[in-house]
């Protein structure tokens, strides 16, 4: 089912965000929204995800079923280490084939193995990031959404991160945020500025 | 590994040097008072010690004490974690506890002795008052782990569809044990000094409180050093306990055995 924004407008105590957006987005392909900051980017991923319902107008197709939502800030479970975090976000009893591909997904991310039984205190920013973008792409949904997703990396596992962006676009609908305009070149990102 | 093993026998030495000071300082105290009934040599607390420990009622008396201690903490620590958890979830209830614990925790112990002296037996003061030391550091900390909670970490357990019982396992718990291991280790020591206040003021039968008391009237200086000593081990020895208990079931927590993937792994 596509997403589809009817007349979407989004007010925080009286001061408008944004005002009567429309927007039909395709069922695959990569869509980056633009904007200056405190246009409301990432309140706008807010609403599609389904974390806040607090707005005027429609969105069909989101919520948080939907959605997989790396957030901007790594939001880890500090108990857990790195493999943990990955598969305990999208499995309640983790089969064997579940800690492989989360093992898979974060040696693709950079990890080492060893790297991926580290606690999130243990992790630098980047890594911590990275565990971030492995929880979101291995969440089954058919939106992803990733708010300024190579923000703390560096160019190395930046091209690495877009690289699997371009594959998941080719089977889900991805709805990014960033300030990087060589992203959206690199994406062939649809922009949708607000 | 080696050197962790080295820094532990330097801290152990350490901390051995350290006793043997503080107790020559007492012997020599002792020695030049000269008065055994203000301040009894070391060896003299050592031989009341020894006639107390061989005597078969010590173990009566002490067995007493001990189980009034663990049922006071037990009761305060489970009415602090319940009365905690409902003052979360229930904001009348928070406003309506937070006055009195506050006069609780301000009110002196001996005045809540003299209090339930008038109204409660011997036993039930000593607990009693062991319930009301415990209880609101138990129910403050766990109100102060709870708000502690991330709220950006909650809004991931809602993104990703948690249960509330995946939620309250992965994220809720291990922030309510990293607030209420230092409070109940707190408690214990509380629960311990509280115990034996009450049971020399309201003179509990059948307790350690009774016997330094007892000693005390008698001016057997050295009995009631050699009682106290007692409570210092037993209230150290429970501390010990709790820690050893608690990073037990804590570091099953953090393990895969407990979450079912990496427990092995990490060592």
């Amino acid at each position: 089912m596509a997403l589809i924004l009817k007349n979407v407008s989004k007010s925080f105590d009286e001061k408008r965000i944004f005002s009567s957006l429309s927007y039909e987005f395709s069922d695959t392909g990569i869509y980056a929204i633009c904007g200056e900051s405190g246009k409301g980017k990432t309140t706008l991923l807010r609403l599609i995800s389904g974390l806040d319902n607090d707005f005027e107008g429609e969105i069909v197709g989101g919520g948080i079923k939907n959605v997989s939502y790396a957030f901007q800030e790594p939001r880890l479970l500090p108990t857990l280490t790195t493999i943990d975090n990955v598969i305990f976000a999208n499995h309640d009893k983790p089969d064997d084939a579940a800690v492989k591909k989360a093992t898979n997904m974060l040696l693709r991310l950079g990890f080492s193995e060893e790297d991926t039984h580290l606690f999130p205190e243990e992790l630098s920013g980047g890594m911590r990031q990275r565990v971030t973008l492995a929880r979101a792409f291995l969440r089954d949904a058919p939106i992803l959404l990733l708010d300024e997703p190579t923000k703390e990396l560096d160019a190395e596992n930046a091209s690495i991160v877009k690289e699997i962006i371009k594959e998941e676009s080719k089977r889900r609908l991805v709805i990014l945020v960033t300030h990087n305009e060589a992203d959206l070149s690199e994406l062939d990102a649809v922009a949708l500025k607000i | 590994m080696r050197s962790i093993m080295k820094n532990k026998l330097k801290a152990l030495f350490l901390s051995l040097i350290s006793i043997v000071f503080w107790v020559s300082a007492w012997q020599i105290c002792a020695m030049l008072m000269d008065r055994p009934y203000f301040l009894p040599s070391v060896s003299d607390t050592l031989s009341a010690l020894s006639r107390l420990i061989t005597s078969p009622e010590f173990y009566r008396v002490a067995l007493y004490t001990v189980f009034r201690v663990i049922f006071g903490l037990l009761i305060g620590v489970f009415l602090g974690v319940g009365l905690a958890i409902l003052s979360h979830h229930v904001k009348f209830v928070r406003i309506l506890l937070s006055p009195i614990i506050s006069v609780i925790k301000a009110t002196p112990v001996a005045s809540f002795i003299v209090v339930f002296w008038i109204l409660l037996s011997g036993d039930a003061i000593a607990i009693v008052v062991a319930v009301l030391m415990v209880m609101p550091i138990i129910w403050q900390n766990v109100l102060d782990a709870y708000s502690s909670i991330d709220k950006d970490t909650e809004e991931m357990c809602r993104a990703y569809e948690f249960s509330r019982l995946k939620k309250f396992r992965l994220l809720t718990l291990p922030t309510l044990l990293k607030f209420f291991i230092p409070a109940l280790i707190t408690s214990v020591g509380l629960a311990w000094k509280s115990e034996i206040a009450a049971e020399i003021i309201a003179y509990t039968k059948n307790s350690i409180g009774q016997y330094i008391n007892d000693a005390k009237y008698n001016l057997l200086t050295a009995e009631v050093f050699a009682w106290t000593l007692v409570v210092i081990i037993f209230s150290i020895a429970f501390e010990r306990l709790a820690r050893l208990a608690l990073a037990a079931l804590t570091k099953k927590r953090r393990g895969y055995a407990f979450y079912g993937t990496d427990t092995e792994k990490r060592k």
